[in-house]
């Protein structure tokens, strides 16, 4: 610091002007950009939140010391997850499982027909209307439907969980694929670039940003999914959802909550997943781009 | 007016009586070419000039395929726009630089030429369009992204992205109307030394007078309501035309003769308003 001073002091002095871009040496750059990175362990980064989690930790104390009958204390529901962490485990994974596999089925479908819809408008006019009734129609009404038809294995888990993450995945990526601008067009069009090769390095690419903002959206809707259809196919061996709908049949309050809190540190993992993947792949967008 | 090298592929645009009629929202139809005429020669750079709504960038896109006249001819080498294009024998360069932001500045110059290979025209290959980079002063922002560079490298990079497909017809649709003074002029000479080297048949949209009279063998005035061509002014200045050639008297007086034509055209869209 005190020798790039004496640096511009000296410059001046000669009648030269600085020069208008400094970079500091390799070293400094390194050093600089780790403390940025580790500015995350700083108080003011994680201190807010802390303090959050310690003033509803707060009030659920007071509301449970209030309303026995509403809210556990907060000791038993902790004690539920460490006295048996094998069963929270297990659980979780299979509502995982089926949230995931369900997303995946329905992130292809939802894919492919987004390409179809918007290359063929006449295919557009055939599916967007059926998409947007079954977006309106309440898959928690469908869920039984879907246990009678299918029984209490884990098909019905999927085509719900499928259902509900559908409709967010087709509107955003259709949209995307449309959002290439006209000069970028215009300039392929001139080179006579083939429909497919317009799909490939123009509209998919430009889709990424709306896929993303999409799956933000349905990584934790699939995980609601999954669980819809358990509580609705009561009877069925594992789950969270199963899990939740046994234990509030036997009043047993604590362990409703436990397995509420593992479902909701499991939907925030998936989010934080999403968003990882999404600062790395959607590096050039602008909603990855710091300002300054 | 610099005659144009004969030995070199660049081929001529003949516009006969080219009309193009378009339906608005509420079922009115707007007249925006009425009856064109134009003859470009080979290897021949001409500006269009005049004031907005007077068909100049519809006379661009029906060159260049993406519009279809609705009567008259156009052709590109003794093809349609629409056959050229698939001989991958125009170059377009839009308004805006129209990059793709994912991309670095040489994949974003490099991709129009990967593309439709069934044409089989050979575009550059990667090292020359990394020297044409260079030319364009782009050497240091090849591996950048375009949310990277200034508004005049972007455009910069449109331009080399035209270029690098060894065009025979070079298409440009007011390509530095959104740049300062400076970097125009900047620009603009570059456009020049480029062209100067590659050569090409260029239709050059633009509302400047200077930059009309700078860069071209002829400047075609119109006039809206409806567009239509009132004058086509032969530009007899020197090549190459440099900084100096801007103060000179010539120069001076064409910018006047074109100034006046302009004001024939745009007093006379006013009046049949």
């Amino acid at each position: 610091m005190t020798d790039r001073l004496a640096e511009q002091g000296a410059t001046e002095h000669a009648g030269v002007l600085p020069p208008s871009t400094t970079t500091p040496s390799p070293g400094t750059v390194r050093r600089r950009l780790m403390l940025r990175r580790l500015r995350i362990l700083h108080p003011a980064y994680w201190g807010p939140f802390v303090v959050m989690l310690l003033v509803l930790g707060l009030l659920w104390r007071m509301g449970a010391h209030r309303w026995p009958y509403l809210l556990p204390p907060l000791s038993e529901v902790g004690s539920q997850l460490t006295d048996d962490p094998g069963f929270f485990v297990h659980n979780a994974w299979v509502t995982l499982r089926e949230a995931l596999l369900g997303l995946g089925i329905a992130f292809v479908c939802a894919f492919v027909i987004a390409v179809v819809v918007s290359e063929l408008p006449l295919a557009r006019r055939a599916i967007m209307p059926v998409a947007v009734v079954l977006n309106v129609t309440p898959l928690v009404a469908i869920a039984p439907a879907l246990v009678v038809a299918f029984g209490f294995g884990v098909v019905p888990k999927l085509v719900v969980t499928a259902l509900i993450c559908f409709f967010p995945i087709l509107i955003n990526t259709a949209v995307g694929l449309r959002s290439v601008p006209g000069p970028v067009l215009q300039v392929y069009r001139t080179v006579h670039a083939s429909r497919w090769e317009v799909l490939r390095h123009l509209r998919a690419p430009t889709a990424l940003p709306y896929v993303f903002a999409s799956l933000q959206i349905v990584f934790p809707l699939s995980v609601i999914g999954a669980v819809v259809a358990e509580l609705s196919a009561a009877g069925s061996a594992d789950g969270l959802g199963t899990t939740i709908q046994v234990a509030s049949g036997r009043n047993n309050l604590s362990l409703v909550w436990a397995a509420i809190f593992v479902l909701a540190i499991m939907g925030a993992l998936l989010l934080l997943l999403v968003s990882v993947v999404q600062r790395r792949v959607l590096h050039w967008h602008e909603s990855s781009q710091r300002l300054a | 007016m610099s005659a144009p090298t004969p030995d070199e592929v660049s081929c001529a645009i003949e516009i006969a009586g080219a009309r193009r009629v378009y339906e608005l929202p509420d079922l009115s139809r707007l007249l925006a070419l009425h009856d064109v005429h134009l003859s470009v020669a080979a290897g021949e750079f001409v500006s269009v000039i005049g004031p907005s709504g007077c068909g100049k960038s519809t006379l661009l896109r029906l060159i260049a395929g993406l519009e279809e006249p609705d009567g008259g001819s156009i052709s590109v080498g003794g093809l349609t726009p629409a056959r050229a294009a698939g001989a991958k024998m125009l170059g377009f360069v839009p308004q805006t630089p129209a990059l793709l932001p994912w991309l670095s500045v040489l994949r974003n110059v490099a991709l129009p030429t990967r593309l439709n290979r069934r044409a089989a025209r050979p575009g550059a290959t990667r090292q020359e369009l990394e020297e044409l980079l260079r030319k364009a002063g782009l050497g240091d922002a090849m591996h950048k992204l375009p949310s990277q560079l200034s508004g005049g490298m972007r455009q910069r990079v449109s331009i080399v992205r035209a270029f690098g497909l060894r065009p025979e017809v070079l298409l440009m649709d007011e390509p530095f109307s959104a740049l300062d003074e400076f970097t125009r002029e900047a620009l603009q000479q570059q456009l020049l030394d480029l062209w100067g080297e590659l050569r090409a048949t260029v239709v050059f949209v633009t509302h400047n007078i200077t930059e009309a009279v700078r860069l071209s063998d002829k400047v075609v005035v119109m006039a809206p309501k409806p567009g239509r061509v009132v004058d086509v002014v032969d530009i007899d200045l020197p090549r190459p035309r440099d900084q100096e050639l801007i103060t000179s008297e010539a120069f001076h007086d064409y910018e006047i003769a074109l100034r006046d034509r302009l004001r024939d055209a745009f007093e006379h869209g006013l009046e049949s308003a």
